[in-house]
This record gives C-alpha cells, sequence and structure tokens, in this order.
C-alpha cells in the first residue's frame, strides 16, 4: 500500500517554517492569498423515482432550489440516489406545472411510470435488459443516458449549479453518497441555446459516474460492460486499478470485468475489499473530480463480516487512507429526520446471522449519528489522528410518509434545504459556482452544518498570539471573524486558519479563538408556531418555528497522529446493542468504547451563551476565548442548540444530546415529552400549506396524550455542528490530513 | 451448500432488480424479525372509490420457520390473504432457507375497507404480526400511479 504520508513531513516543515517567520514579524494582518469565496448551502443525498423516492427529477429539483414555491431555495444541488437499477422513469413530470419544452408534461405519464411503458423494453441495455428482460434498467444506463441529460438541461436553464451523484449501495457496507464529476456541465453549456421542443442532447456526460456505478456499485449485478443486451456495443467498460490484483483476485470476473464477490460467510470482508478498490479508483481517475462520504454511517450497525452492514471506524480510516482527497468525511447527520425513528435509526434494526442489532448508537443523538454526536467518538478519533475528515448531514428525501409532497408536514422526510443544509466555503472567485468549485468546497472542509436554520452564518476563526509585537488581542480576532461574517466568507489572514485549515504554531504561542454566528430571526421552515414543547418542560416560551440559539459549545481534542492499520488501536467496533444504549434509553459511556474509536481528549472546552457573547448587529453574535500557551497539537470545532444543558429526554447536565428515543414514535412506550397546545382550528382534509398553533393529529398518541414524535420532534431539537480548525504545534504531532 | 448461501447467491445473480430491490436496505424497503427479512411491502395507487387494495412484498433470510397471522394498517379496515388458492385468513406459512413472494399476479395481501385512497409517492404504517417474531412496524410504499 502507498503511504499517505508521502512528501508530507517536507511540506509541512516548510509551512510550519513560513508560518512561524510570517507570525513574528506581521502581526498585523496580512492576506493568505486565498481565492475569494462565499459560503452557499447545499445537499448531496436524495432521491426521486429513479430509485426508492416518490416524485420526479424536475420536481426535486425544483423543491429544492425554488426560492418562492419552497423558500429555502439551496445555493447548489446534487441530485443523487440509490445505485443498482430501478423500474420506474423518474424525467417523466407530474403536471403541466412542471414542463419544460425540453421535457414536457405528457397526459397519462408522470415519474411513476415504468420505463417499459415510456421509453420501451428494447431500449433497456445490459443484463436481463431488453423485451425479455425483467424490465428494470440499470442505474448506469439511468444516469448516462436519462438522469443525465434532464440535470443539465434543467442546470443551464435555471443557471445553476447542480450535477448528479449517487447514493452508492456499498459492497461491504449499506451506504455512500459519492460523485465522479467528470464531463458533467461543461463550460460550453454557458453560451449553450437550449432547445425549443421536447428532447435534448446533452453537451456533457455522466460516463464517469455511470462507469463507476457498473464497476463498484453492490447493487449493479450486470456483466454486460455497460452495452447492449447480448451485444458487445456500448461503453465496453473494465474496471480495474492500477496496482491491483484485478484479473487475479478469485473475485474478479473476466466477463464483467469487474469484481463480483461471492456472497455467504465472509461476503462483508470481501466486499469491503471491492470497495476500497472503489476508492482507488476514484483517487486514481477522478482524483479533484470525486468524493466518497458514507452515508448515515450508523444506521446498519458496526460492520459484519458476513453481510453488508455498518462502517467501523477502522473502515473509515482505511477509505481515507487510500483515497484521502476523495473519501474525506462522511455523512453522520443523517436525513430522514421526521421518521418515527429518527434518521430511521433504532434498535434491532439490524439483523446479523438471525441476530438483531441495533444501529450504532442505537438511535440518533439531536438528530446526529453517534460517531459525530459523542464527544470523544468515532469523529474525535478521526480528528485527533490529524485527519482530514470531516462532518456532513444531508436531507435523504425520499417522501413525506403519510403525506403528499406538497404537504408541510412530514413523517418521514424533509425536503433537501428544508431542515438540514451544508454551508460550504466554495472559492469561486469571479466565475459563477460550479461543480469543480463545490467538490473542492467539500474537499477542504471548510464547511459547517445546521438544522432548522438554527444558525445561517458562521465564522469560526483560531489566530496564532505570540508575546510582544507578535500579539493579537481577542478584539482584534473578533473583528476578522465579525467582518467574514458580514460578508458571508471566511478569513484572509496569515497567522490564522478556520475550518479545514490548520495553524501552525511554534509552542508556547497563545491561541485566540473567535466565533461570530448569525441566528437569523423571524420564522424558519416548520410549520408549527406553538411553543417548543421541549423548552416548555423547563418554562422557555418560544415558538417552534421561531427558534433561538442557547449556546455553543467550543470542544477540543488533542492530535496525536495516524494509527497504524493493524495495530491494536486502529480498528474497534462501537458497543453493541444494549452495551451502548440500555433499555431505559440512558447510554455507556466512553469506557465502554474500544481505544481505537475514541479520542478521550476530547471535551468541550468552553461554552458561550447569552451571558458570553455579544451582539453585533444584523443578527450576529460574537465571542472569543484565549487558550493560553498552547504546547500541544491539537483541534478545535463548535456544535450549538436550541436546547440548553438539562432539558429532560434532550440534553444532559452537559449539554451533551440524548438518544432521540425519547421522541421516536417507534419506540411508542419510551414517548416522554407531552405536546399539549390545542390548535385554534382543525386542519382540513386535503394538502396543508399553512402554520398551525397546535399540536398536530398525526404525532403518535399514548394513552390519550399527544407526545412529541415525528417532524415535531426534529422541529423541537436543532443543532449545528461545525468541522475543525487544526492547530499544528512545532515539536508536536504533525496533522497529516491537511497540508 | 446451506440454504443461507444458496440465497445469496440467487440474490446475487439477478433476482434483485425490483424498484426497491434494486436498493436493499434502503428507506422503507427492509425490515427485521430475528428469524426473517421483509423485503419492500408496496402497492398502486387506489382509485377514488376502491374499497381494496393489493400489497406485494417479499420474505426472505427466513432463518426459522415462521408464520405471518396478522395484517394492520391505518389506512384499511381490515386485510386478508387473497389470490391464487387463498384462504382470506391472514395464515401464512413462511418456510425457512427459501423466499415467499407475495405479488398481485399470485398468493398477495387484500387491504379492505380502504378509508381513503392510496396516494402515490406516500409511505403508509403497516404493521405485520408474526406467529414467532412478533409485531415488527413495517411502511407501505405506494410505488406507481394510478395510471402507470
Amino acid at each position: 500500500m502507498t503511504s499517505p504520508f508521502k512528501q508530507r513531513p517536507i511540506a509541512l516543515a516548510v509551512v510550519a517554517v513560513l508560518g512561524s517567520a510570517t507570525l513574528a514579524t506581521a502581526p498585523t494582518p496580512v492576506s493568505a492569498g486565498k481565492v475569494a469565496g462565499k459560503y452557499v448551502a447545499g445537499d448531496f443525498h436524495n432521491h426521486t423515482t429513479c430509485s426508492d423516492g416518490s416524485i420526479s427529477m424536475q420536481k426535486l429539483v425544483k423543491k429544492a432550489t425554488d426560492t418562492s414555491d419552497t423558500p429555502w431555495g439551496l445555493d447548489w444541488f446534487v441530485q443523487a440516489g440509490h445505485g443498482g437499477s430501478g423500474s420506474r422513469n423518474c424525467t417523466l413530470v407530474e403536471d403541466a406545472s412542471l414542463s419544460t419544452p425540453a421535457y414536457p408534461f405528457v397526459a397519462g405519464q408522470g415519474p411513476t411510470t415504468p420505463w417499459t411503458n415510456s421509453i420501451g423494453a428494447a431500449n433497456l441495455k445490459g443484463l436481463n435488459g431488453g423485451v425479455g428482460g425483467n424490465g428494470s434498467m440499470w442505474r448506469w444506463q439511468s444516469l448516462q443516458e436519462f438522469q443525465y441529460p434532464v440535470m443539465e438541461y434543467l442546470a443551464t436553464l435555471k443557471n445553476l449549479p447542480m450535477y448528479l451523484g449517487l447514493e452508492s449501495v456499498v459492497a461491504g457496507h449499506e451506504h455512500t453518497s459519492m460523485a465522479v464529476i467528470t464531463g458533467q456541465m461543461p463550460a460550453a453549456l454557458d453560451n449553450a441555446v437550449l432547445p425549443g421542443s421536447a428532447g435534448y442532447t446533452a453537451l456533457g456526460n455522466a460516463t464517469g459516474l455511470a462507469q463507476w456505478s457498473y464497476c463498484f456499485d453492490r447493487g449493479d449485478t450486470d456483466t454486460s460492460r455497460g452495452n447492449v443486451t447480448g451485444s458487445n456495443a456500448g461503453n465496453n467498460w473494465h474496471c480495474s486499478v492500477a496496482g491491483s490484483l484485478n484479473a487475479g483476485d478469485p473475485s474478479w470476473s473476466a466477463r464483467a470485468q469487474k469484481l463480483m464477490p461471492a456472497g455467504g460467510a465472509g461476503s462483508g470482508d470481501r466486499g469491503h475489499l471491492k470497495t476500497v478498490e472503489a476508492v482507488k479508483w476514484l483517487a486514481e481517475n477522478h482524483a479533484n473530480a470525486s468524493y466518497y462520504l458514507p452515508a448515515h454511517a450508523e444506521r446498519a450497525g458496526p460492520f459484519n463480516s458476513d453481510g453488508n452492514n455498518g462502517f467501523n471506524v477502522e473502515h473509515l480510516r482505511t477509505f481515507n487512507n487510500v483515497g484521502p482527497k476523495v473519501a474525506f468525511g462522511f455523512e453522520t447527520q443523517p436525513g430522514h429526520g421526521a421518521s418515527a425513528n429518527r434518521g430511521e435509526y433504532h434498535p434491532n434494526r439490524n439483523n446479523f446471522g438471525g441476530v438483531q442489532v441495533d444501529s450504532a448508537g442505537g438511535t440518533t443523538y439531536g438528530g446526529t449519528g453517534v460517531y459525530g454526536a459523542q464527544v470523544g467518538g468515532v469523529w474525535d478519533a478521526l480528528l485527533g489522528e490529524g485527519r482530514n475528515f470531516w462532518f456532513f448531514a444531508n436531507s435523504d428525501w425520499h417522501n413525506r410518509g403519510s403525506f403528499g409532497p406538497d404537504d408541510r408536514r412530514s413523517t418521514q422526510d424533509f425536503y433537501p434545504g428544508e431542515y438540514q443544509r451544508n454551508y460550504t466555503l466554495v472559492r469561486n472567485g469571479a466565475d459563477k459556482l460550479r461543480p469543480q468549485s463545490i467538490v473542492d468546497g467539500l474537499r477542504t472542509g471548510n464547511n459547517f452544518s445546521a438544522s432548522g436554520q438554527l444558525i445561517d452564518r458562521l465564522a469560526f476563526v483560531a489566530c496564532a498570539s505570540y508575546p510582544g509585537p507578535g500579539a493579537r488581542s481577542n478584539a482584534a480576532v473578533e473583528a476578522l471573524a465579525l467582518a467574514a461574517a458580514t460578508h458571508n466568507t471566511d478569513i484572509d489572514v496569515a497567522g490564522c486558519a478556520t475550518m479545514g485549515e490548520k495553524l501552525v504554531l511554534r509552542p508556547g504561542a497563545d491561541v485566540v479563538v473567535a466565533i461570530v454566528v448569525r441566528d437569523p430571526s423571524g420564522a424558519n421552515y416548520s410549520p408549527y408556531t406553538f411553543d417548543n414543547p421541549s423548552l416548555k418542560q423547563v418554562g422557555i416560551s418560544q415558538p417552534l418555528n421561531k427558534p433561538v440559539l442557547d449556546h455553543i459549545d467550543l470542544v477540543r481534542g488533542l492530535v496525536t497522529g495516524y494509527k497504524t492499520p493493524g495495530a491494536a488501536d486502529y480498528a474497534g467496533e462501537w458497543p453493541r446493542n444494549l452495551n451502548w444504549l440500555r433499555a431505559d434509553g440512558s447510554t455507556a459511556t466512553l469506557a465502554a468504547v474500544p481505544a481505537a474509536a475514541k479520542n478521550t481528549s476530547a471535551a468541550v472546552l468552553k461554552t458561550f451563551n447569552a451571558a458570553g457573547w455579544t451582539a453585533a448587529g444584523n443578527d450576529l453574535l460574537k465571542m472569543s476565548v484565549r487558550i493560553p500557551a498552547v504546547t500541544a497539537s491539537q483541534y478545535l470545532r463548535l456544535r450549538g442548540s436550541n436546547l440548553p444543558a438539562s432539558v429532560p429526554f434532550e440534553t444532559d447536565a452537559g449539554g451533551n444530546p440524548l438518544a432521540d428515543i425519547y421522541t421516536n414514535a417507534g419506540s411508542a412506550s419510551l414517548l416522554r415529552i407531552p405536546c399539549t397546545a390545542v390548535p385554534s382550528s382543525v386542519i382540513p382534509p386535503g394538502t396543508f400549506t399553512g402554520t398551525t398553533d397546535g399540536c398536530p393529529a398525526h404525532l403518535a398518541v399514548v394513552a390519550g396524550q399527544k407526545y412529541v414524535s415525528f417532524d415535531v420532534a426534529a422541529w423541537a431539537d436543532l443543532w449545528f455542528y461545525s468541522n475543525p480548525v487544526f492547530v499544528q504545534v512545532s515539536g508536536s504531532a504533525v496533522v497529516a490530513g491537511v497540508r | 451448500m446451506t440454504p443461507a448461501l444458496y440465497r445469496r447467491r440467487l440474490l446475487q445473480t439477478g433476482l434483485s432488480l425490483g424498484v426497491c430491490l434494486a436498493a436493499p436496505s434502503a428507506r422503507a424497503c427492509e425490515f427485521f424479525s430475528t428469524h426473517l427479512r421483509i423485503t419492500h411491502p408496496w402497492a398502486r395507487a387506489s382509485t377514488d372509490n376502491a374499497s381494496t387494495a393489493k400489497v406485494s412484498l417479499r420474505f426472505d433470510e427466513v432463518r426459522q420457520a415462521d408464520r405471518l397471522i396478522g395484517v394492520h394498517t391505518p389506512v384499511a379496515a381490515a386485510a386478508e390473504l387473497a389470490g391464487t388458492g387463498a384462504s382470506r385468513l391472514i395464515n401464512l406459512p413462511i418456510p425457512p432457507g427459501q423466499d415467499t413472494v407475495l405479488s398481485e399476479a399470485g398468493t398477495h395481501i387484500l387491504l379492505t375497507g380502504l378509508k381513503s385512497p392510496l396516494e402515490v409517492g406516500r409511505a403508509y404504517p403497516l404493521q405485520l404480526v408474526f406467529e414467532q417474531g412478533g409485531v415488527i412496524q413495517a411502511t407501505l410504499s405506494i410505488d406507481y400511479a394510478r395510471f402507470a
């Protein structure tokens, strides 16, 4: 295996010297030479009827990006459904309101119309395609020939930065959000003239993405090499990876020209090895034009050697080792926020050889999986190595459960942008936003995620301060952060760093941390105007649709360097079932977690709240802290919530989110927070598009009492998470994952 | 060859090509008891005056024999077994080591006394009761529009 550390120590040493020299001589702000950028909101995991979603490509794009009908209007959008195959044509619109010249509404057809009834069975390619096939289209064909053209057309028509990705069904694991943007949205589209009548021929292509889907998605059991059924005409793909066994691997299929590991005992191990090849292939062929980010990372439980279940910390490490520019994070805050089991994480969700196994952590914690939500857990373990491993959140949109797609209530999912958002610093300079600048932004880790519009701006800055002429005041660093947040951008000052970056110091320097957030006033996208029942428990009256940031925790952990593959502290699963989440909803402590999966140095260093921050106008709040005389490499990250510490069944005395089992309708016997607001008028039958001042009828009811559950539970319990700022102290551990 | 291996190989070799089976363990696709997996309960949208709806699904990875003895959903008054040779009463043996497939064309679950039309794109609660495996909370996906 190639060492991921090659050449880095030299580069780091140079950076260290330059950084120190600059700081010693230039205490006043000096540009670090960054290309101008801004934070833009997006989502990269969601579904249409081409996989198991419920609406068309066009309707999903409209819902995600519209700024009037659905006012959340994301800045960028990636449509990414499952790999494998599907029987329905998601490029057919639901009604005339979604018609475009190239893709008009066809009476009698819609996004649930099968491919066989729209393009015809004869046009289905690959194994089991054609008129004698089973009526399903392989995702590779769907991406390459149908979904990409409509995405390119919509991106051009609406002049929006959008592209196609995939929620891959992963060999050896569950799912991963990924993309290959090579070929997508070429610059030629800037001057393209779109057709005025039905039919569109794309200028670009999603062939790279389609090939990866054929080669590496577990759901793709096609052996055609991307060809016409029973023919050699077509893509004739092969899936070999330079330096790998390929045809020498026992799992290699000569016919398919790809790895097709056998099922049965050991299938998880074999599948994982295929997935490692999948990451290598991305790094080899699309180094700057792809990403691979495990989705709802905890949902399918721990890794299972004999099945396709979860990801343990060692798998995340291995992906990041073989593809550091590709596998740079995970979706540890899942979508499905309004589900009966938030995020669809729940006890006994999975079956390992006849034994029921919980999602890792049992449930989500304030909507975030245990890997990211537990201070000192898996995410902190990865950051504690100095890895570039970032936190992301997505909607995982499928449907609205018992309600229609235009209803504001949900017992299942939120639309992209409606509840969760990734805010990513995209350095597009004077150019418009393009897929490449978005992927580059995701890769840098200069990103924060927020639910329920708790905050919509964040400047998180750490600056070095040396005694004497190199000193920086807290006020000076606050001023930098305030300027950045005011302009929705980051800082560009030598001797300072922000999310995804590292600050290189000589031992003994102070680190001055400044934070500016915008807690937007007014209503968010919740349709509920009654008081937050969770906060009501502690005597706070606050409308559910007008959340207020209660506090921000500054979390610090030490960096001690990369773990060695094969070493005892490289691998270890999160405690399973009752060994973590007990029957009463309480949890074990990090003492139960193996060394590989924790970083016990991580802790809340400081909590800011109204007593510790200052209003800076325009809904901005500023705050700072000085960490004196730093001698060890470390990282700093933020989380914040609308909930104070010690809100029963929501947060513990330390402000940590409790297991969401107390608000999951799927665990009705543990529902604990009554919802008592009586609506002034009953919501009439049909699609609900307004607001209501009372607890809605769809909440879980136990013994005649409505309880906080479904979408109300999500709107009641809001969090944001920043990515880390690393601090590398000369002579201490190297933060090798960040340049 | 053990039955488990055989079943996995079957899945690998292309039987898993439906909408949801193409996306194993996606939302609303897979539910587990200790004895078996329930994959992708689905129905078509119902017309305004329809009082019944056909539910298809698959039981696989069946490790121990079980029996489906009840189906409940808030959208229908009752449920029965229907199709070839079915005897209305929900009492369906699920033998180990093989897949049991309920489909529109063969034996299926018939929801009766629909309380409102089933709308495409929605997912309704579906409670399946097993003799051995107990009560499993699943969801019923409405995957195809009326005209599809």
